[in-house]
């Protein structure tokens, strides 16, 4: 997707403003757990099936397609009451406060370092489906994700999204909403 | 040597003096501090403590694994199993290999990680050395973690129906975690801290005890189940060499 955003011309700041129609253009067949809007690229999303009936976890890489530096300032989830991004420090777990994603730069919230926490969970989920994640990012804007949710086990892998990309067998991308 | 590990893995007695620590490091890093392009947020300090009988060695029959010298016994306080009875780890283990794992279920990364792995290398290991390993997972959120909580979580982990789970009072499981060399869990100020939402800062890493009924090794998530499945059958067949 990067190749052909960058074969196609466009510049950063046209990335940053590029309408709708542009954006479901390129996420046309997307990986799963993947999206890209504003510059801004999220890739091999996944949600290990929560062990907990009230706190899951998003593992996800943040891809930034521009120059210039784009910040994650929060993150929301409609089947969850809080959604934080947390990071394992050296004897705990503390939260992030906003998540720079360097120019040209990626950020990969892996198992056992960071990970997106989705307390009060509003219902169960289920091993193959996918669910909603909405990123805010200081430039690039709303970004959706529909992230697999995928055995519990794949939390042992270190690289996020090694596993979720062949996880799913029907990807979607929610595309963005508004919010910029 | 193996190489040592990130700061979290080895949960250390000076653990709660470096909490602050910890906590500026994973937000100067977060906020890109490292400059570095491809930059978890993740500091990934290196700070290995095990106590006063100096630096932890690997050894070539338990790969993954730290091998420590001053390793620690079980922890003797009678605790609560999720069938709601009595359990005394130190009785009811005694001579049996034994992992052991202190966490909470409310816990969305470092716990579910820990008890993963416990299962995948139990699971490895052939069934009759399998049927010598017992897990246990004590829960340091004995307030939202009652026997009932705590079954249903273990048993959405591969081979977690087999794990034992234990509660107690607050002081049950500090007594239990002193008696295994373990920094004192305790509540997270902190958003959350005031309601249902809280966190709770521990140890993160896994026990792993001999026939002697010592935790010669510590097995930190940042190594394979396939190694750690390896070690555990070596201790399970031969008992703890050095």
């Amino acid at each position: 997707m990067i190749t052909r955003w960058r074969r196609l011309g466009f510049g950063a700041a046209t990335l940053a403003l590029a309408p709708a129609s542009l954006v479901s253009v390129a996420s046309a067949a997307p990986a799963a757990g993947s999206a890209t809007h504003g510059g801004i690229q999220v890739t091999g999303a996944f949600v290990p099936l929560p062990a907990s009936p009230s706190v899951a976890s998003a593992y996800l890489v943040f891809h930034n397609l521009t120059g210039r530096a784009d910040t994650l300032l929060s993150a929301r989830a409609p089947w969850a009451s809080q959604t934080m991004p947390m990071s394992e420090g050296a004897t705990s777990m503390t939260m992030l406060g906003p998540v720079r994603i360097p120019p040209h730069g990626r950020v990969a919230f892996n198992p056992g370092h960071d990970h997106l926490m989705l307390q009060g969970l509003r219902r169960k989920l289920k091993v193959g489906e996918r669910v909603e994640v909405r990123l805010h990012f200081r430039h690039a804007g709303t970004v959706d994700v529909a992230i697999p949710v995928v055995p519990l086990n794949r939390i042992l892998d270190t690289e996020s999204g090694k596993g979720a990309v062949k996880a799913g067998a029907s990807p979607t991308t929610m595309g963005h909403m508004a919010g910029m | 040597m193996r190489p040592i590990p990130r700061s979290r893995r080895t949960g250390t007695r000076l653990g709660l003096a470096l909490a602050g620590l910890s906590l500026t490091a994973a937000l100067l890093a977060a906020c890109g501090g490292s400059g570095s392009p491809t930059a978890s947020a993740n500091g990934g300090g290196v700070m290995h403590v095990t106590g006063s009988s100096g630096p932890s060695q690997s050894d070539p029959h338990y790969p993954g694994a730290i091998v420590t010298p001053d390793a620690a016994g079980k922890p003797t306080v009678t605790l609560t199993d999720t069938s709601d009875q009595p359990y005394n780890l130190a009785r009811a283990t005694q001579g049996r290999v034994t992992l052991v794992y202190f966490g909470y279920t409310h816990c969305p990364d470092v716990c579910p990680i820990n008890m993963a792995l416990a299962g995948a290398t139990v699971n490895r290991l052939a069934p009759k050395l399998r049927d010598r390993v017992t897990v246990v997972f004590i829960t340091t959120d004995p307030k939202r973690d009652t026997p009932k909580v705590i079954r249903a979580w273990l048993d959405n982990f591969s081979g977690g129906d087999r794990f034992v789970g234990l509660t107690g009072t607050i002081g049950e499981i500090h007594q239990a975690e002193k008696q295994v060399g373990m920094p004192l869990s305790f509540v997270e100020s902190g958003p959350g801290a005031g309601n249902s939402g809280y966190q709770i800062e521990h140890a993160g890493y896994l026990l792993a005890y001999s026939q002697d009924n010592v935790a010669h090794l510590q097995f930190y998530d940042n190594e394979p189940a396939p190694s750690f499945a390896t070690s555990l059958s070596n201790l399970v067949t031969h008992g703890f060499q050095r």
